[in-house]
């Protein structure tokens, strides 16, 4: 079977522990989190008829006085660039961390998750955003943790797209 | 005419092909000579083969496969042929190996003697017994959970870079499962403690510790080998651990290098690490704290002793049964009337062989003597006379019988007799000593004769002259006239009373030749007296008036 990290990533409050909770197998609790800014998570996923088994290394959530360390990004081989889609600043948050992850891992593959895709009303992201992400060549999926939607999918494409074509 | 122009053309035929194809015919006799000729053949087979067998190799196994019964059959005839050259060309590979598993052995003979003797009979043994029957758990358990030092519970091979997992191995299979996210989470661990306190610097973390549990970690320049134990692991196996990261760092360079998470090739690495999945018990930990298993030790020293010591014994009792021997054979070699000519060894039995005189000591007698065993000796000893004067001195006693009365003695030659004898029994002696050779003259001038004290002395034991050979010509040293024996009257009542034992009521008085007998005294013993009183050669007549048989039986 073939393994591979990923790092989810973003500013704080944007969902990233909600995203895996309730779809990775969690062998340590969320205290991890807090105490030591990383809790690692398995998922295995089936992609092109191989089997997956991502390491997620869910890192804590970009602030401004609490940077996230660089030395959870060695060895990554993909991001989950997580925005929350209620809060416009949390793009900003997301390209300066993008950013950061280049200058470490150099080219590695990015997949954007505008999550609490629920929340349709508070719903902030506008086509101009949309516009500046799809530059990246990045994948970008809506995504809602209190409902699943496209979570699965989430993991799944990150995971292509670290696969040799 | 038709013909003549057929041979004509067949010529031309042969002309023309000669001069088109001349070339090629020579090539193809040359082909066909290759092909044909087995020598040639070999050449150029040996020109490829080395490259031949490379390519092959390389390709797949199958050479191997195929040469492998070939190099067995060659083998097994080259050591029926000669076993020496194939024995010559291993013994740099058998040396070393027979050694490591001789040391091996004799490292695990006197661990398990040590613990043998450590479990058995101390009073901790017992102890354990009395758990082992309180709790109802078999002592075997008892004895490991007590003495156990530490146990290597699992190890995690970790790819540095990326923190996965490379392999892992535990001793408990229902690890496993977590093994992968654990292994990153200890990377992260790691980088976390690293960030915190280390700085920029490149040191890992060694150690971990809670308890009774401890995680030891190697870090290689691109593998990281955490291994999990509980108790105390000896300072030996960190080195252990060391040597693996180094070793499976050398082999997988190029595969850690390339790593893109396929764990697959890292399969392999189960003969590595499997070393490292081991346990260990109090009897061993405290013998590689004192760096040697002691009791054994002196177990193996005391036993060394023993040997020496009854082997010594041995060497001691041979020396002392020679010294034994030697003095016996110098003893018998000192005693008159024996000559020893040979003594030989033959089945652990000495045979002695030589001449005795039959009145010289029996050899086989003085043995015992000398604390030696007289069935390992055989003597073969031929009769002789000797003429050392002990035993021709022994030799004249035999024939000639002296009463107690008579010493004799020998020197030079010359037999001296002394003492108190009778005529009869002197003259008698004197005769036959002059046969014993050995005896050049005899002496009696010392001699007291003795007028017959009792008529018939001393002839219990007369000498058969008869038997004798014609007298020998020798000279006896004699007194011309014999000394006349003074006896007193008190002298002869002894004699009389020694021969005639009268009763208590008997009186005996002796006075001039008559003897006087007087009291009570049975008729039988009267009768006695009166027949036997003439044998004391003084006593003439015999007074028996005052003597009375009233009243007695």
């Amino acid at each position: 079977m073939i393994q591979k990290k990923i790092c989810i990533l973003g500013a704080a409050g944007v969902g990233k522990t909600s995203l895996t909770a309730q779809f990775v197998y969690s062998k340590f609790s969320e205290k991890y989190l807090s105490s030591m800014g990383v809790k690692i998570d398995r998922k295995v996923v089936h992609v092109d008829e191989t089997d997956v088994n991502l390491m997620i290394w869910d890192v804590h959530g970009e602030e401004k006085y609490k940077k996230i360390p660089t030395s959870y990004l060695r060895g990554a081989s993909g991001i989950l660039m997580v925005i929350d889609g209620t809060r416009i600043d949390t793009v900003a948050v997301a390209e300066e961390v993008r950013q950061r992850v280049l200058d470490k891992l150099g080219d590695v593959p990015f997949v954007y998750l505008l999550n609490k895709s629920d929340l349709q009303d508070a719903w902030s992201i506008n086509e101009n955003i949309m516009q500046q992400l799809q530059v990246t060549g990045s994948p970008i999926l809506l995504t809602s943790a209190k409902t699943g939607d496209n979570v699965e999918t989430a993991f799944s494409t990150i995971a292509k797209a670290m696969l040799p074509t | 005419m038709s013909a003549n122009s057929n041979q004509n053309n067949e010529a031309a035929m042969q002309e023309l092909r000669k001069l088109l194809f001349e070339k090629e015919s020579v090539r193809l006799d040359e082909l066909e000579l290759l092909l044909r000729d087995q020598k040639l053949h070999a050449q150029e087979v040996a020109k490829v083969l080395a490259e031949a067998v490379k390519i092959r190799n390389q390709k797949d196994d199958e050479l191997g496969k195929s040469l492998a019964p070939t190099i067995e059959k060659s083998i097994k005839e080259s050591i029926a042929k000669d076993p020496k050259s194939l024995s010559d060309a291993l013994f740099p590979v058998m040396g070393p190996a027979i050694r490591k598993s001789i040391n091996n052995s004799i490292a695990e003979m006197l661990q398990s003697l040590n613990q043998t003797l450590e479990n058995s009979f101390s009073v901790q043994g017992m102890k354990w017994r009395f758990e082992a029957m309180r709790t109802s758990k078999s002592f075997a358990e008892v004895v490991m959970l007590n003495t156990l030092v530490y146990r290597v519970e699992q190890v995690f091979l970790i790819h540095k870079e990326t923190g996965l997992l490379l392999h892992h191995l535990s001793f408990d299979p229902a690890l496993n499962e977590d093994a992968d996210v654990v292994s990153s989470m200890l990377t992260a661990v790691q980088d976390f403690i690293q960030d915190s306190f280390a700085g920029s610097t490149d040191q890992g973390i060694e150690n971990l510790r809670m308890g009774d549990l401890e995680v030891i970690i190697e870090t290689g320049p691109d593998v990281v080998l955490a291994v999990v134990c509980r108790g105390t692991t000896p300072r030996s196996f960190n080195e252990k651990i060391q040597e693996t990261v180094e070793n499976i760092q050398q082999l997988y360079t190029v595969e850690f290098k390339e790593f893109e998470g396929e764990t697959e090739p890292f399969q392999s690495m189960n003969e590595h690490l499997q070393p490292l999945l081991v346990s260990d018990f109090k009897g061993n930990a405290e013998s590689d704290k004192k760096g040697s298993p002691i009791k054994a030790i002196i177990a193996v020293v005391l036993l060394v002793f023993i040997i020496i010591g009854w082997w010594a014994f041995g060497e001691i009792e041979d020396n002392q049964k020679q010294d034994q021997w030697h003095n016996y054979l110098q003893k018998i070699h000192n005693e008159p009337g024996i000559i020893i000519t040979n003594i030989q060894q033959l089945d652990g039995k000495s045979i002695i062989s030589g001449l005795r005189d039959p009145l010289s000591t029996d050899p086989y007698t003085l043995l015992s003597g000398f604390g030696l065993d007289g069935s390992n000796v055989i003597f073969h000893m031929q009769p002789y006379h000797a003429l050392q004067e002990p035993l021709v001195l022994k030799r004249v006693a035999q024939l000639i019988l002296p009463p107690k009365s008579i010493q004799i003695t020998m020197n030079n030659g010359t037999l001296t007799i002394s003492g108190v004898a009778s005529e009869i029994w002197l003259s008698q002696a004197e005769q036959a000593a002059l046969y014993i050779a050995g005896v050049d003259n005899i002496d009696s001038s010392q001699v007291s004769i003795l007028t017959s004290v009792f008529k018939d002395f001393p002839h219990d034991r007369p000498i058969k002259l008869d038997a004798l050979p014609s007298k020998p010509k020798k000279a006896i040293i004699r007194n011309k006239k014999p000394q006349k024996h003074v006896v007193t009257d008190e002298a002869i009542l002894k004699r009389i009373i020694a021969l005639l034992k009268p009763p208590a009521t008997v009186q005996l008085v002796y006075s001039k030749g008559t003897l006087y007998v007087s009291g009570k005294a049975s008729e039988s013993w009267i009768e006695f007296a009166k027949n036997n009183f003439s044998r004391v050669e003084e006593v003439d007549s015999f007074h028996t008036s005052n003597l009375s048989s009233k009243g007695m039986q």
